[in-house]
């Protein structure tokens, strides 16, 4: 007797094959949350790499290629006896890598060294003015955001790019921070005097440097905010919600709208390299008790700490800012997530 | 269908022309701009030294001359010295700075990109974390805690410069090359056996050209903001040799009386930098993508 073949049974067939399609998903769901793990890891790797490049970059400019540290604390002036001292208490006497190891770890505990000129620490001095760029970086971003998107939709709802916003963008592009804000405080303080020209720290104050910090981002916006929308209005969905007969604002309220804002606003995220440049001028137009304005201070006093302090400060706060965007960017968006780095 | 959609592609009417950006004529308009403010640069000697007190500079309440001052065309600064001849002295050692770290910069940023680009692994890696360190340390801060290392005046910027500004073309020049690379014309000549180096200097290199063109003018506009700016800020070029940068920094206190102390060297600047935004923006070739036609225009 031949063995009966068992009836095929359908019901278990289709059992079987929905749990391994189940199997198969999870096990596929489970590799890419690993690569996306690992992604983020790489990233916050890098960002580490970054930090570190930049204190090992400060770190010459501040003792090696001056030739001699102790001097520029001591002073030209200083006698030999003093300059030993200050070589023995900065521990100059080291051997270089042992001072470099040294500067990283003070640097990694919050503690990078101390004012020639002022005997305060450094972190103190960078972090008293901390809040005040942040504010005035605020301020911009917001101004950018505002007039740049309001530029971009008018001029992305039209069917040719406008002279108007070409002429705008080259010409706002082609106004240096420092110039715009002079141009600003001589019409609004001098002119037309309806603002404080003595810089310092308030609301008023605040107007004319956040209105120059956004306005020369305004048109770079205007354009990305138009390109994005140009494209999305020519996606085939728009068609469709047309032929639906919905009302144009209702297309782009409710469809266009939310594939155009993320990217600008992560873009904003990225700006923040770019603003931390342009706070120097502005706070040094108008004033403004900012990091910048300590940086030139410190500039036009040879305090190498501070100097250098401030760029590690800078720099991480834009590593810190980016690898978040970018974390963001990973969150939000799944498109992201399958590019490679 | 698809007849009717073709037939609604949008004709070109006459109003539109007439107010539509022409590339040539951005790039005609920036090197004439570029051209005249060399030629000011280089008229300087003729304008008289810009070191030279005048008797007459000041006027009855000891105040600057304003614009239109009879033998000083451009008024005089406040302790009676020529604009005019300031502004040609400072045009000269502002455009020598900006042409001499222009081709620094990019020279740099082109060797780096174009090596990372085409040798890959981990000079390519090495490289390319370099740049990225560069690109995300601020440019203002840092250039000033570099400007108080490598020193002041013109060599000291051009240091400056090259070393906040190389990692942005580095960057732009890396992804074309990554771009060019996988194009079939490169498989073609690895395939015939061409070597490296000349598919670099034949295939790849005359690719980039117009690219590094693009770039060197945006690069220069922004040179000519940075070092003016340094300037401003007390590093770079210092005084009495003026430059419109620290002009800047000198009539700044002036702004309530003499506005045009700090108002002149401005001019200049955003003059200089329009110039070069002129030609870079007539040299990028727009894609036609951005002038295609959406379902929402009517």
């Amino acid at each position: 007797m031949t063995d009966i073949p068992a009836p095929f049974d359908w019901d278990e067939f289709v059992a079987a094959a929905t749990e391994n399609q189940i199997d198969a998903t999870a096990a596929s769901r489970r590799a890419e949350r690993l690569a996306f793990a690992g992604r983020v890891g790489l990233r916050i790797v890098l960002a580490a790499v970054t930090i570190l490049a930049v204190l090992i970059l400060t770190f010459i400019l501040e003792f090696v290629v001056p030739g001699n540290p102790a001097r520029a604390v001591a002073g030209p002036k200083a006698s030999p006896v003093v300059i030993a001292e200050v070589t023995r208490n900065l521990h100059l006497d080291r051997p270089v890598w042992q001072q470099l190891l040294s500067y990283i770890g003070n640097a990694l505990h919050g503690n990078l060294g101390y004012s020639y000129v002022s005997d305060q620490s450094v972190a103190s001095l960078v972090g008293g003015r901390l809040p005040a760029t942040a504010l005035l970086m605020a301020g911009g971003i917001a101004v950018e955001l505002i007039v740049g998107g309001a530029l971009g939709i008018w001029d992305g709802l039209r069917p040719r790019r406008s002279w108007v916003l070409a002429s705008l963008n080259i010409g706002l592009l082609s106004v240096p921070t420092f110039t715009f804000g002079f141009a600003l405080l001589l019409l609004f303080g001098y002119v037309w005097p309806v603002l404080p020209v003595t810089g310092g720290f308030g609301a008023e104050q605040l107007i004319l440097p956040a209105i120059t910090l956004g306005l020369l981002g305004a048109p770079y916006y205007a354009n990305v905010v138009r390109d994005q929308l140009r494209e999305t209005l020519s996606a085939p969905f728009v068609r469709t919600a047309l032929a639906k007969g919905l009302s144009r604002g209702a297309i782009l309220r409710r469809h266009v709208f939310r594939i155009v804002v993320p990217p600008v606003l992560t873009m904003a995220g990225m700006d923040v390299a770019l603003f931390l440049s342009g706070v120097v001028f502005v706070e040094n137009v108008f004033a403004w008790p900012g990091i910048g304005e300590l940086q030139v201070q410190a500039f036009d006093n040879v305090d190498r700490p501070v100097l250098m302090g401030t760029v590690v400060v800078a720099a991480a706060a834009v590593v810190v800012v980016n690898l978040l965007v970018d974390l963001l960017r990973l969150v939000v968006d799944p498109r992201v997530r399958s590019e490679s780095l | 269908m698809a007849a009717v959609l073709l037939q609604s592609e949008p004709t070109e009417t006459f109003a539109d022309r007439r107010f539509r950006f022409h590339p040539r004529a951005a790039l005609l308009a920036g090197l004439i701009l570029l051209g005249a403010l060399i030629v000011f640069a280089l008229l300087a000697p003729l304008f008289g030294s810009p070191y030279r007190v005048f008797a007459d500079g000041l006027n009855a309440q000891g105040l600057p001359l304003g614009l239109g001052a009879p033998g000083h065309l451009l008024g005089t600064d406040e302790i009676g010295r020529d604009m005019l001849a300031r502004l040609a002295s400072a045009g000269r050692i502002d455009l020598e700075m900006t042409f001499i770290a222009d081709i620094t910069s990019m020279g740099l940023g082109i060797v780096v990109g174009l090596v990372a680009g085409f040798y890959r692994g981990l000079v390519e890696q090495v490289l390319m974390r370099i740049t990225d360190v560069f690109l995300s340390v601020p440019t203002i801060v840092s250039g000033l805690a570099l400007a108080s290392v490598v020193g002041e005046g013109l060599t000291g910027i051009v240091v400056v410069v090259t070393a906040l500004y190389w990692a942005w073309t580095a960057r732009v020049i890396y992804g074309e090359v990554l771009r060019l690379r996988s194009r079939v014309f490169v498989e073609a000549a690895v395939a015939a056996g061409v070597p490296r180096m000349t598919i670099l200097r034949r295939h790849i290199v005359p690719h980039l050209s117009s690219l590094m063109l693009v770039l060197s003018a945006l690069n220069a506009a922004s040179v000519v903001s940075i070092g003016a700016g340094l300037s401003y800020l007390g590093a770079g070029v210092q005084l009495p040799r003026p430059e419109w940068g620290n002009m800047l920094e000198e009539g700044e206190n002036a702004l309530g009386y003499a506005p045009h102390l700090v108002v002149e060297p401005l001019v200049m600047i955003i003059l200089t930098v329009l110039a070069f935004m002129l030609i870079s923006e007539g040299l990028t070739n727009r894609g036609p993508t951005a002038r295609e036609k959406t379902w929402l225009d009517k």
